[in-house]
């Protein structure tokens, strides 16, 4: 059985360049300890969770997102 | 040249004045040499999702700028060597505006320029509502698409878990329908030659291969979940 495909969100919305300041977005492809989420949970393209990746690190390293989240 | 973007993390402690003498000792380092700034963006006060230096807030100030690339050495040297800048990240300029969509709406309410702390709070409380909204109109293709997991369409998590499970159970549908149309039909070709045969080994014979069917059916549709 061929199961339902996932779209991308950001292909949805079409966002070409995903932003590394837009903390807000980003904070969707993060498990809420702060791990970014793999494609098959989030249904991200390549392209884009290629520039998720990438944005979530820059967005870590400006503290607008954590490294680890409630780490006791 | 070069666009890059650059941001920065002043202490919060550093006063408005002091910090815009600052920026501007920097970025007469960039314009220096036919370089140039376009966009100057005070995000002001902001909280850090960790501390930085014991630091809880910290000032954002996002720049964008065009410049040779050979100047961000002298630059950069600079920016180390200052004490009140927490941290600061320049990257290549991909399009990317200075303030993020999701703090647009903050920026419109901003008086000016203005560099009052307190405001800029009190108006990022109530820009965030809106925020909130967009965000739920924005989910709502996700919703149309997927009727199942409809209940809980905001986060990702919940969408994938309704998916997966309207996957499973499609999966688990299809393969009994088959089962039945098997365990119907082909017993009954099978069941003539027996009949001519004798209707004793009929009976006998009729219910072994029924079963030998439903066990193949089982194998089959639980190897295709």
């Amino acid at each position: 059985m061929p199961r339902m495909k996932k779209v991308c969100k950001l292909c949805e919305r079409q966002i070409s360049q995903v932003d590394y300041k837009d903390e807000h977005l980003l904070s969707r492809f993060i498990t809420d300890r702060g791990k970014i989420l793999p494609r098959r949970a989030t249904g991200s393209c390549a392209r884009h969770q290629r520039q998720i990746a990438l944005a979530i690190k820059r967005g870590r390293y400006l503290a607008l997102l954590p490294y680890i989240r409630d780490y006791h | 040249m070069n666009k890059y973007e650059i941001v920065y993390i002043f202490r919060s402690s550093l006063a408005s004045e002091e910090l815009e003498s600052k920026l501007e000792n920097f970025h007469s380092l960039l314009t220096r040499d036919a370089g140039q700034i376009s966009a100057v963006e005070h995000w002001g006060k902001r909280q850090l999702a960790y501390p930085i230096d014991k630091e809880r807030n910290g000032n954002y100030v996002v720049a964008q700028f065009e410049t040779e690339p050979g100047s961000l050495p002298d630059f950069e040297r600079i920016l180390k060597l200052d004490d009140q800048i927490l941290r600061y990240l320049i990257v290549l300029s991909e399009g990317e505006l200075p303030i993020p969509p999701s703090m647009r709406r903050e920026s419109d309410d901003r008086p000016g320029s203005g560099y009052g702390a307190a405001s800029r709070e009190s108006s990022k409380d109530a820009a965030s509502k809106p925020d909130g909204d967009s965000e739920d109109v924005a989910s709502e293709p996700d919703t149309e698409s997927e009727p199942d997991a409809g209940s809980e369409p905001d986060t990702e998590s919940d969408d994938a878990d309704g998916e997966s499970d309207a996957g499973s159970e499609d999966a688990e549908e299809t393969p009994e329908e088959e089962s039945e149309v098997t365990a119907e039909e082909a017993p009954e070709e099978e069941e003539r030659p027996p009949t001519d045969v004798a209707s004793d080994a009929e009976e006998l014979a009729a219910p072994v291969d029924e079963a030998g069917e439903a066990e193949e059916a089982e194998e089959r549709s639980s190897s295709d979940a």
